[in-house]
């Protein structure tokens, strides 16, 4: 029987209901050696060869495959030419060295764990006070680090909110103007509503633009070899370190003088997506992970590269996909600088602004300041909350993606 | 010919010194295109000309196959395969290549040449209409001509090599063939046009520009905003004290330092921050872990225009700590300043920032303390290791392999770190002439003196300036990102060799 290349694998030894996991080297593939660390092999012992669900076959180690290395316990066994398994399961030692899959390992790994963390809840008993004052001082970290944010709403229900005259934490006279005021006195100072629509609406649409982009580059650095790819990754590695406030700066000429494009929503979409492929790297790392194997069997079966990457990768890649939508729909609303450059100095743009350089631009100066601070900390709640529980429902995502290749699972 | 070419390419293979081996190339590149210009038959050389002519051009007859379902003489259906042949040349690339030597002669006659006569590269001034217009028209045109010699030349090999091919008669791929391979053996092409061509317009464009307003007086007082002159390295001079930008020399090398430390500072309190809050809610003792982080993931998720902003009234001279000092407990006479007193400004601007980090940092080093191999921490206590041993030994060795990369690039994004100094500050006064001078705050990082410079209102924008602060900033950034690669390269070598 003919043992082809498989998935990696490791190999345990059981002895006396006690499983340790050696390291094996050298392949069941074209091996004609395998190498056992850490544990004494011994003449007799039964190897099980694994791919995948399915057991490949059994080998016994016979006198002559077996050769004593040195005194760390290292044996060598020895074959030539291509394994000659014999499927025999009826006898099997009290010692056997095993390959396991890489399932079958972690299963392992679970149980000594659940195993550990019984120990552990046994010894919990024991320190009840301390572990009430460990979790009274995380509670009070927790509430130092929200006070700003409880005060945001607080102040929000404030009655006559100043910015100068916040002697108190909590409001002296409760009401809900502030809202009232940012919704729905719309004049050509606020037009908030109108701002909320528009970032919403460049959200979207630079969200689809942005993930389009950042995936197929992705791809194509992740799945194609052609001249020139280090080449572009290098480049595209480094421009984007350039300050972005500057090349803002000169996008808004772009868009005034040689585009002619003067809707302000078109110039924002294109503004945070047109360099969103620089963004691929996350992404690649992911794809990477993906085995190539997928590929090559797709592509036996008569699937382009094309379909290959739509059917197969990205149904495979929700985390990246989540990751790269929801940092791309988040930077719309927390811009408050290149969506300024963006739109340019003039104040004519104002049906165009996004919430954060709306509210801004409210409290840009002392008079405004002094009219529309309430409004201005009730219009930020309002931006705040759905943002804050889109984040919350995919913080996991959010992570898997910060943390790179770093996490996975 | 071949043969000649294939050693070249191993002994170029076995060159070691990088740029001898980049030069090597460039000239294979040339070689290739001059056999063309030398073998290739008429219409090869008439394609330096016309772009793609070749292609309409060579073509031969070609045999291809089919499959066909007949029916024998019993009635069943019987699949034969059916030979035939058919001419192929490879219109639809000559088409393609046309039309592009088309669009670049049409940017270069309209957009290109008036802009270029005004350039003025000899008498120095770019002229009286807007100079930066001009600028950016010529930019653009060299570098759409750039991008189509680039394409033109890769055609004129093309065509070659589809000459050979029909003398030889080697099978050419048909306009059919060509249109499927962009969505099979040559998708990247497909897929990586338009976000290519986004770059090249929205960051390679403005970056170039912003580079070459470093060597005029774009902005300096005195000149309209909108027409300027090359100066040569003038500018970079008066970084270094030379004619007469004492004050500037003298803010910018306060400022880099202050950027560097504030870098180091942000990134090392952040990451010692949020390691402990990490250890903090993972240790066993901690009960509602999802609570306690939901709590610290809000602080992450309310947008910094509207946090830090608030913070900023907290924390204003009649803002609520001090009025709370002042005149409710009794504590001190007169408000601290934390926000318009330049050095307690630096010190509450780094503390500030550790309410905004340290909860990030929490999520990320939480993410890498579950995925540390349980097995480890499993052997080590069958050896007996104690809790702190094994803190000491697999925990902190094992965090700080995978965050050294990302403390480097941290360093990198710190430096570039607008919001938070931005929104704490925007208010402040600078009280120093010096710095009154050149739109700065003693606060400011170079990013936000940048965007002082830019924005400045009523006063002169000094674009020259700004864009020579963004090139040291460009270049920093470039030293530590190049570091934090090789060290991440490094690490993945360890990981694939392990």
């Amino acid at each position: 029987m003919e043992i082809k290349k498989h998935a990696p694998w490791r190999a345990a030894i059981t002895r006396e209901g006690k499983t340790r996991y050696v390291k094996l080297l050298g392949g069941a593939s074209q091996a004609d050696e395998v190498v056992a660390f850490g544990v004494a092999l011994s003449v007799g012992d039964k190897v099980r060869f694994v791919s995948g669900p399915r057991t490949l076959g059994y080998a016994d180690l016979t006198k002559d495959e077996c050769e004593s290395v040195d005194d760390d316990n290292e044996i060598l066994v020895q074959r030539e030419g291509v394994y000659d398994l014999h499927l025999d399961t009826s006898h099997f030692g009290r010692e056997r060295v095993s390959l396991l899959t890489p399932n079958e390992h972690s299963e392992e790994l679970k149980k000594n764990q659940l195993s550990v963390a019984r120990r552990m809840a046994m010894k919990k008993g024991k320190d009840i006070t301390l572990t009430v004052l460990h979790n009274l001082l995380i509670a009070a970290l927790v509430f130092f680090w929200l006070i700003p944010i409880f005060w945001l709403l607080l102040v929000s229900f404030t009655k006559d909110a100043g910015p100068f005259t916040l002697y108190h934490f909590f409001p002296e006279e409760w009401t809900g103007e502030n809202y009232i005021k940012i919704l729905t006195d719309v004049n050509e100072v606020n037009q908030f509503p109108r701002w909320f629509l528009n970032t919403l609406i460049v959200a979207v649409c630079s969200t689809i633009v942005s993930a389009l982009f950042v995936l197929s580059t992705a791809f194509a650095f992740s799945r194609f070899q052609f001249k020139k790819k280090k080449g572009f990754m290098n480049i595209s590695m480094v421009i984007a370190l350039f300050p972005g406030m500057l090349t803002m700066f000169v996008s808004y000429s772009l868009f005034q003088y040689v585009f002619h494009i003067d809707a302000g929503l078109v110039r924002l979409i294109i503004a945070y997506s047109a360099g969103a492929g620089l963004g691929y790297l996350v992404a690649k790392g992911f794809f990477d992970t993906i085995p190539t194997e997928i590929d090559e069997a797709a592509k036996i079966d008569g699937a382009s590269k094309a379909r290959i990457f739509f059917q197969i990768l990205v149904p495979l890649s929700k985390p990246i996909i989540v990751y790269t939508i929801i940092t791309a729909f988040m930077s719309p609303w927390v811009d408050f600088v290149f969506a300024k450059i963006i739109l340019g100095p003039s104040t004519d743009m104002i049906g165009s602004y996004t919430v954060a350089i709306g509210l801004l631009s409210l409290v840009a100066d002392t008079d405004g300041a002094l009219q529309w601070f309430g409004a201005y900390i009730a219009g930020s709640v309002l931006v705040a909350v759905p943002l804050s529980v889109l984040f919350i429902i995919f913080q996991r995502y959010y992570v898997g993606g910060v943390t790179g290749g770093a996490v996975k699972g | 010919m071949a043969n000649q070419s294939t050693t070249a390419l191993a002994s170029r293979k076995k060159e070691k010194n990088i740029f001898r081996r980049f030069l090597g190339k460039i000239g294979d590149y040339f070689r290739s295109i001059g056999q063309a210009l030398v073998h290739g038959d008429v219409w090869t050389k008439l394609s330096f000309l016309i772009s793609g002519l070749g292609y309409f051009v060579h073509g031969h007859e070609q045999e291809f196959v089919r499959d066909e379902i007949v029916r024998g003489e019993d009635g069943h259906p019987d699949v034969i395969t059916v030979k035939f042949r058919r001419y192929v040349n490879q219109w639809l690339r000559g088409l393609f290549y046309l039309a592009l030597e088309a669009a670049a002669v049409l940017v270069l006659v309209f957009v290109g040449i008036p802009n270029f006569a005004k350039l003025g590269l000899n008498d120095i001034v770019l002229d009286k209409d807007d100079s930066f217009l001009i600028l950016l028209q010529s930019v653009v045109t060299i570098l759409v001509l750039v991008l189509f010699l680039f394409l033109h030349l890769g055609a004129v090999r093309g065509v070659y090599q589809s000459e050979l091919a029909v003398k030889e008669g080697r099978p050419i791929k048909s306009a059919l063939q060509d249109l499927h391979d962009l969505i099979d053996d040559r998708f990247y092409v497909t897929v990586l046009a338009l976000p290519i061509i986004g770059i090249l317009a929205f960051t390679l464009i403005p970056t170039i520009m912003m580079i070459l307003i470093a060597f005029t007086n774009y902005g300096a007082s005195g000149i309209g905003s909108s027409n300027f002159s090359w100066v040569g390295g003038a500018n970079w001079g008066s970084l270094f004290g030379l004619g007469g930008g004492a004050e500037f020399a003298e803010v910018f090398g306060k400022q880099l330092l202050w950027t560097l430390l504030w870098a180091f500072f942000a990134t090392f309190t952040c990451f010692f921050g949020g390691l402990l809050l990490a250890l903090l809610l993972n240790s066993r003792r901690t009960r509602f872990t999802k609570v306690w982080r939901t709590g610290f993931v809000i602080t992450i998720a309310v947008p910094q225009f509207v946090s830090l902003m608030l913070i900023r009234y907290f924390l204003g001279d009649y803002g609520i700590v001090n009025n709370l000092l002042v005149e409710t407990w009794h504590v001190i006479d007169k408000p601290i300043g934390f926000l318009s007193d330049p050095l307690i400004t630096k010190f509450t601007i780094i503390l500030v920032n550790c309410w905004v980090g340290f909860p990030y940092l929490m999520l990320m080093i939480s993410g890498i303390l579950l995925n540390i191999p349980a097995d480890l921490y499993e052997s080590a206590s069958i050896d007996g290791a104690s809790r702190p041993r094994m803190f000491w030994s697999i925990t902190m060795p094992y965090i700080l392999q995978v965050c050294t990369p990302y403390l480097i690039s941290s360093f990198v994004s710190n430096i570039n770190n607008f919001n938070v100094i931005y929104l704490l500050t925007m208010d402040a006064e600078e009280h120093e002439m010096a710095y009154q001078a050149v739109n700065a705050k003693q606060s400011d990082l170079l990013i936000t003196w940048l965007y002082n410079m830019i924005s400045a209102g009523g006063a002169t924008p000094r674009y020259y300036m700004a864009s020579i602060i963004g090139i040291i900033m460009f270049t920093i950034s470039t030293i530590f990102t190049l570091i934090a690669f090789n060290l991440s390269q490094r690490t993945a070598q360890k990981g694939r060799k392990a």
